[in-house]
């Protein structure tokens, strides 16, 4: 089991081979982060790239309070927004109506689907619906949370959040009768 | 709850979901890393030396008269009818003696650490490339014409009562009453030096050989988390060479720009008290800096992994000059310099410039930071024996009671103390480039037998290139 204090100081102290090994621990399970939030690969990597930077240009504030990676996951997380917020071709789909709320539904679909198919119909979600639903449904921020994060009102959020949802659901009922999504119109 | 159960089912199926990234993000990441270590050097190198060298600068434009005599006299060419034959003391203001967290804002803690149990679903290992159906790229100090000098009065106790001396030449005057005086100016000069020998060596072990991912899982990149030191060479040979500000001075004595300005203003207002107190003080107090490069060849040993000894040859020339008169006070009186004292008739008096040419044998001790890494930042301190073979100064020469122009006075061994501090900058292959600032100090005083303290000193950036022995 890697001593992940241990790990933290060598990287402190500059060491390379310590900082790959930091980078080799948690880079997969960061870029499946990142990937959920963005709609290409080369894109998910740019943030990774992106947020391991400053993971280790901020290594010295962690306090070994929580687990490194839930601390390394949120910079992610923030790296990815901000990526979202500075990058042309994710600003046009990146916008957040007001919408009176939708009603949430309640239907609850078994998945038969593998992570990577969940992932494929996340990213087929318009980027605002997609970053809100990996803030709240992945990540589990609330929407008070996710309304400070991204300068949108409560509200907007949980709107955004059941449209994501609904379509979610409906695109996971469509696969679990062997029907293929329909790409949603961007 | 049925909502309840599909976050959760999703936060569950995808909370371990990971992909592995191409080998370029980490090259980038790596590249980057260094970059910025490059950047904080390029930043802060230069501002430490700059400093360095600015408070050197400071320290050897800051002293007070040197102790031995002060002699300021006239060529027989061209006389002054001032104060000829006779001691003009200036009075002086007695001098004082100087003698969050990075973890993100939003305080949220991720609750993403979950198990997929129970839910139908699986997670799986998916080739970033292959998830997107691409291919990973690749990423990134007169001659004095001092002719017969003949009093003197030891500028010791002048000194004590807040006086400087000037001493006319003896004999009768040829033209007293012209204004073309030429006024010279004696005074001894002072020296220093030492070489540094600090090695270092780069690790090719170390350095950073991208693997494929697959390599990567298995073997070298996952070493366990040990420090490995290098191996690291016995003998090491350095040639180096440097450039940076001399001066020449009593030894640790500081005028504060206080002081100057109290003298500026002094001068400037009762310019009867002229030249004597201005001139002297100016020209063989404090005003003694200039240019001085260096240049050797080292060989040190490994005494342990932290520690070197070393030794070597270098070859110093340094100069050091002075400007007589304040500029401002020449300024604010012009009359009286042109009339009274002619040879300030410039306003700016003589400015005289020494050389001095040395060849020194350092013994240094070296102490290195992080041996075979990097940056390898070194400390370094020595003493070295130094012979002063060539000089172009004027110096004061106890048998003639005066400042002359004599060369032998400046063939003497003399010892000089250093200390400095290198990082390497560069490493080619096993070779190692580095860089920082030196300080050299005469110990002992700059002339052979002469009662003035006036040490020699420098300080400046030395760049050196290390080779690694057996």
């Amino acid at each position: 089991m890697t001593d992940t204090r241990k790990l933290v100081k060598e990287c402190l102290k500059g060491e390379m081979t310590a900082q790959k090994q930091l980078y080799d621990l948690f880079a997969g399970q960061m870029l499946g982060t990142c990937y959920r939030y963005t709609k290409s690969t080369e894109d998910a990597e740019d943030v990774l790239q992106e947020g391991f930077i400053k993971v280790f240009q901020h290594l010295a504030q962690f306090r070994f309070e929580g687990e490194l990676g839930g601390w390394i996951r949120r910079i992610m997380v923030h790296t990815a927004l901000n990526y979202l917020k500075k990058s042309r071709d994710y600003q046009q789909d990146l916008s957040f109506e007001d919408d009176s709320l939708h009603p949430v539904s309640g239907d609850n679909p078994e998945m038969l689907l593998e992570a990577k198919d969940l992932v494929d119909l996340i990213r087929q979600l318009p980027t605002g619906y997609q970053t809100i639903f990996n803030l709240h449904a992945v990540e589990g921020y609330t929407h008070v949370e996710i309304g400070k994060m991204l300068g949108i009102h409560e509200g907007t959020s949980r709107s955004q959040y059941a449209r994501a949802r609904a379509l979610m659901i409906s695109w996971l009922k469509k696969v679990s009768e062997d029907q293929k999504p329909e790409r949603y119109a961007r | 709850m049925p909502d309840r159960d599909f976050e959760q089912q999703v936060r569950d199926g995808l909370q371990e979901w990971r992909i592995d990234p191409s080998d370029r993000v980490w090259i980038a990441i790596s590249g980057q890393i260094r970059k910025r270590r490059r950047r904080w050097a390029l930043f802060w190198l230069p501002l430490a030396v700059g400093l360095l060298c600015a408070g050197g600068w400071f320290w050897f434009n800051s002293g007070t008269a040197p102790s031995g005599k002060v002699a300021v006299t006239r060529s027989p060419a061209a006389v002054g009818q001032t104060q000829a034959g006779q001691e003009s003391t200036g009075q002086m203001p007695s001098a004082e003696p100087r003698a969050k967290s990075a973890q993100p804002s939003t305080g949220h803690s991720s609750g993403v650490s979950g198990r997929a149990t129970g839910v139908s679903v699986r997670a799986s290992g998916v080739s970033a490339a292959g998830a997107e159906g691409l291919t990973a790229a690749s990423g990134t100090a007169t001659a004095v014409s001092a002719p017969a000098p003949t009093a003197s009065v030891p500028a010791t106790a002048a000194r004590e009562q807040g006086r400087i001396i000037a001493v006319a030449p003896a004999e009768p005057e040829a033209g007293a009453g012209t204004s073309a005086q030429a006024l010279s100016l004696r005074y001894t000069p002072g020296l220093a030096g030492i070489s540094p020998c600090t090695p270092c060596y780069p690790d090719p072990k170390l350095a950073f050989q991208p693997l494929t991912s697959g390599a990567m899982k298995n073997t070298s990149m996952n070493p366990p988390l040990k420090k490995t030191n290098p191996p690291l060479k016995k003998w090491q040979a350095r040639f180096y060479a440097g450039a940076g500000v001399s001066g020449q001075g009593q030894a640790f004595h500081f005028n504060t720009p206080a002081e100057n300005a109290v003298y500026d203003n002094f001068t400037t207002s009762n310019p009867s008290n002229l030249p004597g107190s201005a001139a002297t003080k100016d020209t063989l107090a404090a005003r003694k800096s200039g240019a001085g490069v260096q240049i050797g060849v080292g060989w040190s040993r490994r005494l342990s992994r932290h520690w070197k000894v070393g030794t070597g040859l270098e070859y110093d020339f340094w100069q050091t000059a002075f400007d007589p008169i304040y500029p401002a006070t020449a300024a604010a009186n012009p009359s009286f310099f042109s009339t009274a004292t002619s040879n300030y008739s410039t306003g700016y008096g003589e400015r005289y410039v020494n050389g001095y040419q040395l060849l020194q044998v350092p013994l240094v001790i070296t102490w290195q930071m992080s041996p075979g890494r990097r940056w390898n930042p070194s400390l370094y301190s020595g003493l070295s024996i130094a012979y002063l073979f060539s000089g172009e100064a004027l110096m004061y020469a106890p048998d003639e009671s005066g400042y002359v122009k004599n060369s032998s006075l400046l063939r003497h061994w003399s010892g000089y103390w250093e200390a400095g501090l290198k990082f390497d900058v560069w490493h080619i292959g096993k070779h190692a480039l580095d860089a920082g600032p030196v300080f050299q100090y005469g110990l002992s005083g700059l002339q052979k037998g002469a009662p003035v303290s006036d040490h020699l000193n420098y300080i400046g950036i030395q760049l050196g290139f290390t080779l690694p022995g057996k």
